[in-house]
């Protein structure tokens, strides 16, 4: 029988979970505000009570990082959450990732005429389950703080009423996250069954002092635990959820799945596996050695066929779960600090180019197939060029961060010396050469001429009798007809259609740029150059990106 | 007599079982979401017994975080196709399609 035990309360340190605290202060004000306060309130409010909050959190992560470099890192909260550089580091990443999903979803909330706070305070609190996933300590704590996270990303991903793609996104997301929730319980209870304790800290002293007989049951654990962050992460074979709901979501719902959900699930992902399972190395290796590679090549190759902007950016974040799954390859410390590089490079990237998405996508949030992107160099060519930049960073051009990353990445890979590492260096780098190519097309279509699908209408055009004149030259029917910019370029002489296309006023379904959208791109495309000109402030910060254990 | 705790462990595996070919056979959301709730109280059950097998509260415990996160799921879960259904006649899974890639 079990004894009576007397449960403990444990002593809660407000500090240690200062961040997340403020996270939840900020959803419940907004929360609070909208139900009190009678007349409308501006969506410009709502965001800038998002943007101080998120700055509030990345500065209380601040102060916890000096006080864990004077004094050293140390468990709080009953050995739930554990305080150290790692935890600390990856959570500031999802502060900026806030930060700069409130500056883009401004424009968006007053573009579709949203006025409540649901989306900006959902957005808080799933923060704060991404939060405490990076410094959970207890596999219970891991399995909450994810639930936190995901509860809330469902129905930010179906917020979207107009559009049925949104709520096919988030039924696919709910029932395949639920499902990846429920196989990620299981592997815990057999975790703690065979080990005693769901305590990551307790795990790793059990098996520092104890060799499992019969180590079967743990090994289903573990399997299973790992296919739970596989799904959350879009790893391969776990991946067919996310072109779908990155589609169907609403797009800065889809930014913040992008960012804070990989941030949140990446760190839990190697806390445990670097430090509980540590010991079960050789079983897991292969596993994940699997996995990259095929999510590595996936990635690649199923971007290429996209039309769809959004699918394509879908494909390109499995791509780069491969390569962040590549640091856990590693199998040590080295790989979890330049898996914490990647990460923060990723956000900056990911979120400046769902910045400028957003923008893109128009009233109704709907443009988002790459014929509208075509010739928006020649309207906003400050959007085209930061998505240029965004892109070429993805794909890992040098002086972007996005090279510093790759090569952080793969530099730890190849230095570890581990069974098989050079062939997936050289994976990784195909995968990279490949990927790109989808990533440049998008580049390619901005900076090509406006003539052509959507953006000019034939009809108009061969009725205005000054444009007409100019145009006579060639068959205008011919203009209706899908074809390709080399085309026009060799049929038609294409200074002719752009001195028409200059004087005929076009109809320009962007319009202007709101300042806040400006604001975020500006922010990302900083970080993007300036961390990747000086890739010394990254190495330097995430050398203290050290767990406890 | 007592039951062995084996017996409890592999109830919670055939529970679990069920509800993920439930889940991957069955074509209605809602039974969907009643498969979710199977695999994690299949998940609870093994939780229990090993709770009883370690002679520990801890196992115990987290049967109770898990409930309520079940829960929570729930709640969202049918918001969600309360929300989409209302327009359409029935909770089909292969009637979402619109988006394919």
């Amino acid at each position: 029988m079990l004894a009576a035990q007397t449960l403990a309360l444990p002593k809660i340190s407000y500090w240690a979970i200062a961040p997340e605290a403020i996270l939840i202060g900020g959803a419940l004000l907004m929360l609070a505000m909208s139900a009190t306060i009678r007349s409308k309130i501006d969506p410009v409010i709502f965001s800038i009570i998002t943007f101080v909050t998120s700055l509030a959190s990345i500065g209380a992560g601040v102060i916890l990082y000096i006080n864990v470099l004077k004094h050293g890192k140390y468990l709080a909260i009953d050995g739930a959450l554990s305080v150290d550089g790692f935890g600390i580091i990856v959570g500031m990443a999802v502060g900026v990732a806030i930060a700069i999903f409130a500056l883009s979803s401004e424009g968006f909330l007053s573009r579709e005429g949203w006025d409540g706070p649901e989306l900006l305070a959902l957005g808080l609190l799933s923060g704060t389950g991404a939060e405490l996933m990076a410094m959970a300590n207890d596999l219970i704590m891991i399995f909450l703080a994810l639930e936190i996270l995901s509860i809330a990303l469902y129905v930010l991903a179906g917020m979207d009423g107009r559009r049925t793609a949104s709520g096919e996104a988030a039924i696919k997301y709910l029932i395949l996250g639920g499902f990846s929730s429920a196989i990620f319980v299981y592997g815990i209870a057999f975790v703690y069954g065979t080990t005693g304790s769901t305590n990551l800290a307790q795990i790793a002293a059990f098996f520092a002092t104890n060799l499992l007989a019969h180590d079967g049951l743990f090994l289903v654990g573990m399997t299973l635990v790992l296919i739970g962050f596989a799904f959350k992460v879009a790893a391969v074979p776990f991946h067919v959820w996310s072109p779908d709901v990155y589609q169907g979501a609403p797009t800065p719902a889809t930014s913040f799945m992008a960012s804070v959900a990989k941030l949140g699930a990446f760190a839990a992902l190697l806390r445990v596996f670097l430090s509980a399972f540590i010991s079960y190395k050789q079983d897991w290796q292969p596993l994940v050695f699997g996995v990259a590679i095929a999510t590595l090549l996936l990635g690649a190759f199923g971007g290429l066929v996209q039309n769809n902007v959004k699918r394509m950016l879908a494909y390109s974040s499995i791509s780069h779960a491969g390569f962040i799954l590549l640091g856990l390859v590693v199998g040590a410390e080295l790989g979890a600090q330049r898996v914490v590089l990647y990460l923060i490079a990723y956000t900056f990237i990911v979120m400046g180019a769902f910045s400028v998405i957003t923008v893109v996508g128009g009233k109704g949030d709907n443009g988002h197939d790459i014929s509208n992107y075509r010739g928006l160099a020649r309207q906003h060519p400050y959007l085209s060029g930061s998505l240029a930049l965004f892109l070429m960073a993805q794909a890992g051009v040098p002086f972007t961060v996005g090279f510093v990353a790759k090569f952080g990445v793969l530099s730890a890979l190849a230095s570890s010396g581990g069974v098989g590492s050079y062939t997936l260096v050289v994976v990784a780098l195909v995968s990279s050469v490949i990927s790109a190519f989808y990533y440049l097309r998008i580049v390619v279509v901005t900076y090509s001429s406006p003539v052509g699908i959507g953006a000019i209408e034939p009809e108009p055009l061969a009725e205005s009798t000054h444009v007409a004149s100019e145009l006579e030259s060639f068959n205008v029917d011919e203009l209706s007809m899908e074809y390709s910019p080399l085309k026009v370029a060799v049929d038609y002489d294409i200074e002719e259609i752009e001195r028409a296309l200059d004087e005929s006023p076009l109809e320009d379904p962007i319009g202007k740029v709101p300042l806040s959208s400006t604001i975020a791109i500006s922010i990302s495309a900083t970080a993007t150059v300036v961390l990747g000109v000086f890739p010394g402030i990254l190495f330097a910060l995430v050398s203290h990106a050290t767990f406890l254990f | 007599m007592t039951v062995s705790v084996s017996w409890y462990l592999i109830l919670g595996a055939i529970l679990f079982t069920i509800g993920v070919v439930g889940l991957l056979v069955r074509r209605n959301v809602l039974i969907m979401l009643m498969c979710i709730e199977l695999m994690l109280n299949a998940s609870n059950l093994t939780f229990v017994s090993f709770a009883r097998q370690h002679q520990d509260v801890g196992g115990q415990a987290d049967v109770f975080f898990v409930l309520v996160v079940a829960a929570a799921e729930v709640v969202v879960g049918l918001a969600i196709i309360v929300s989409i259904f209302r327009k359409r006649l029935g909770a089909t899974a292969d009637d979402l399609s619109s988006m394919k890639g």
